[in-house]
C-alpha cells in the first residue's frame, strides 16, 4: 500500500531537474507554475482534497424567487459537491435537474410537510451548477429545523508559493504529477522535446481514471486517456470482414498478374 | 488565481517577458487581444458546462407573447412554466424550440392561448423569452440560466478570475489554442489543437461534475 507522504514545493521541483538528462529548459518559478498545474487538473479529475461542509437549507436564493426554495447554495470553501447526507447519517441520493422535472414536475413545490408519498425528511440531491445544488423534498418555511444537511465535497487545490510549501500526496501519484509537471513546461519549446512528453499526459489520465471510476464510465474521457482500447479492436464501422479479407487476397492477386 | 497572474502564467508560455500581462514585447500579439481571447474562452466555459448558473421566477400574464430575460442572461440552462390558475400551480417542464418549429407543431401558437410546452430564447429580440403557445392563464416563467462572467481587465489592482481553481487550465489552453492559431510567425497548428483539447478536457470533466450522476 502507497505510503502518506507531505512533500514540499522544493521537493517536487527536485524530482522535475532529476527526470531531465540535460541543462533544464525552465525557471524555478516555471516549474511552480507547472507544478500547480498539474496538482489543479489532477483535483478536478480525482477530487484529492475533500472535506465537510454544513448546509444552509431554505435560505433565499435570490430576491427574484418564490418559496419554496429547493436550491442550496454551498460554501466558498467548496469547489464542488460530491456527497450529502442528513446529520443523522441518511445519505440522499444523487440525481439531476433534468430527470426530477421529467419524473415529477412538481418536485420544487414539495416540502416535507406536503404528505401523501412525499417523504419528510430530504432524500433526494441534484446538482445545479458548481455552487449551488437542489434537495428533494425541501423544507416548508425558513427557521423550519429538521436538523442539518452535510455535504462532502471537494476543496479548492492547495497552490504552493513558497519552497518549503507541503502538499499531501501519496507516494504512488508523485510520479505522474512530476512527469505531467514536466510535459507542462515543455510545452513552450514545441517540437521534438514537447512531442515526447506526451505520453506522460496520458499516463497522467490514465492514472486519474484508475483513481476515479466515474471518468472510466464517461466515453469521451475514456478517449482523451487512450482507454478505448475495445473500440479500437472491434470497431462497429467499417470492421474488416473476413469476406473482405477474401477479397482483397483476390484485388492484391489481379494486381500481380496486371504486372 | 488573479487574472494578472493567468497572464503572467500564458507570458511565460508563449516566451514573452513576464510581467503579468503589461507588455507583449514579440508584437506578435496585442495586450487587447489576449485579454479578448480570455474572456473568449470564460464566456465559452460559462456556457458550455453551465459552471455558474442564476435562477429566477419571471411573472407571465396570460396572453403576453414576450417575457424580457434578466441583464445578466447569457444562455437558458431550462425553463418550467408554473400555471397559477390552478391549486396547487402545476409545473410543466418546457422544450427549446423556435418559432418554426412551433409553426409545425401548433399553428397559431401566437393568437390561440394554450399551456406552454416550449420556450424560444434566440429567436427575436435579443435577451427575450417567447413561450409556446402563448400562456393561457397567469404563471411562472422558472428560468434557470447561464450568467454574463464579469469581464477580466488585467488591470491593478489584480482580481480573482472568475472561475474556480480547477476549471482554470480550461481558460489557459482555450486562451493559447486561440493565440496560437493567429496567422503569424508563430502559427502552431499541432499545439493550437493540443490546446483545444486540452480545454475539452476540462469541459468534459465539468459535464461529468454536474450532469448527475445517472
Amino acid at each position: 500500500m502507497a505510503a502518506y507522504t507531505q512533500t514540499t514545493l522544493a521537493d517536487l521541483q527536485a524530482l522535475m531537474v532529476q527526470r531531465w538528462d540535460q541543462v533544464v529548459f525552465w525557471t524555478p518559478e516555471e516549474a511552480r507554475l507547472s507544478l500547480n498545474e498539474a496538482l489543479r487538473l489532477w483535483n478536478l479529475l480525482t477530487g484529492r482534497w475533500r472535506t465537510r461542509v454544513l448546509l444552509d437549507v431554505n435560505s433565499p436564493p435570490a430576491a427574484e424567487q418564490t418559496p419554496p426554495f429547493s436550491d442550496v447554495r454551498l460554501p466558498g470553501v467548496l469547489t464542488y459537491a460530491m456527497r450529502v447526507t442528513t446529520a443523522a447519517g441518511s445519505p440522499l441520493i444523487p440525481t439531476s435537474i433534468a430527470e426530477l422535472d421529467l419524473a415529477r414536475p412538481q418536485w420544487s413545490l414539495e416540502t416535507t410537510a406536503s404528505g401523501g408519498d412525499v417523504p419528510t425528511i430530504p432524500t433526494l440531491w441534484a446538482p445545479a451548477s458548481l455552487t449551488q445544488i437542489n434537495i428533494w423534498p425541501t423544507l416548508p418555511g425558513p427557521g423550519i429545523s429538521i436538523g442539518a444537511l452535510l455535504c462532502d465535497g471537494v476543496m479548492a487545490t492547495p497552490v504552493l508559493r513558497a519552497p518549503t510549501d507541503l502538499v499531501d500526496l501519496g507516494e504512488e501519484i508523485l510520479d505522474v504529477v512530476t512527469d505531467f509537471a514536466l510535459h507542462v513546461a515543455a510545452f513552450k519549446e514545441a517540437g521534438d522535446r514537447w512531442r515526447a512528453t506526451r505520453p506522460y499526459f496520458e499516463a497522467f489520465l490514465q492514472a486519474a481514471a484508475d483513481e476515479n471510476g466515474l471518468l472510466k464510465r464517461n466515453q469521451k474521457y475514456r478517449r482523451f486517456a487512450g482507454l478505448d482500447t475495445t473500440r479500437k479492436l472491434l470497431p462497429s464501422k467499417d470492421a474488416p470482414t473476413q469476406l473482405a479479407g477474401v477479397a482483397s487476397q483476390f484485388a492484391s492477386h489481379d494486381t500481380q498478374e496486371d504486372q | 488565481m488573479t487574472d494578472r497572474e493567468l497572464l503572467d502564467e500564458l507570458q511565460y508560455v508563449l516566451i514573452e517577458p513576464p510581467d503579468q500581462g503589461d507588455t507583449w514585447p514579440s508584437l506578435i500579439w496585442t495586450r487587447d487581444e489576449v485579454l479578448e481571447a480570455v474572456n473568449g474562452a470564460i464566456r465559452t466555459l460559462y456556457r458550455h458546462v453551465h459552471l455558474y448558473v442564476g435562477g429566477v421566477h419571471l411573472p407571465v400574464a396570460a396572453g403576453a407573447t414576450a417575457v424580457p430575460l434578466p441583464e445578466r442572461w447569457l444562455a437558458t440552462v431550462l425553463v418550467v412554466w408554473r400555471d397559477l390558475s390552478t391549486t396547487p400551480p402545476t409545473r410543466t417542464p418546457l422544450g427549446p424550440v423556435d418559432s418554426f418549429e412551433g409553426d409545425l407543431a401548433a399553428p397559431g401558437w401566437e393568437v390561440t392561448p394554450g399551456l406552454p410546452l416550449g420556450y424560444a430564447d434566440l429567436d427575436t429580440e435579443q435577451r427575450t423569452l417567447r413561450l409556446v403557445p402563448t400562456p393561457a392563464a397567469d404563471g411562472l416563467a422558472e428560468l434557470l440560466y447561464v450568467l454574463v462572467p464579469p469581464a477580466v481587465t488585467g488591470a491593478l489592482p489584480a482580481t480573482d478570475l472568475p472561475v474556480a481553481e480547477e476549471f482554470i487550465d480550461g481558460v489557459k489552453y482555450a486562451t493559447l489554442g486561440w493565440l496560437l492559431r493567429k496567422v503569424g510567425r508563430l502559427v502552431d497548428p499541432e499545439r493550437a489543437a493540443y490546446c483545444e483539447r486540452r480545454a475539452q478536457l476540462t469541459e468534459t470533466a465539468a459535464a461529468i461534475l454536474l450532469g448527475g450522476w445517472s
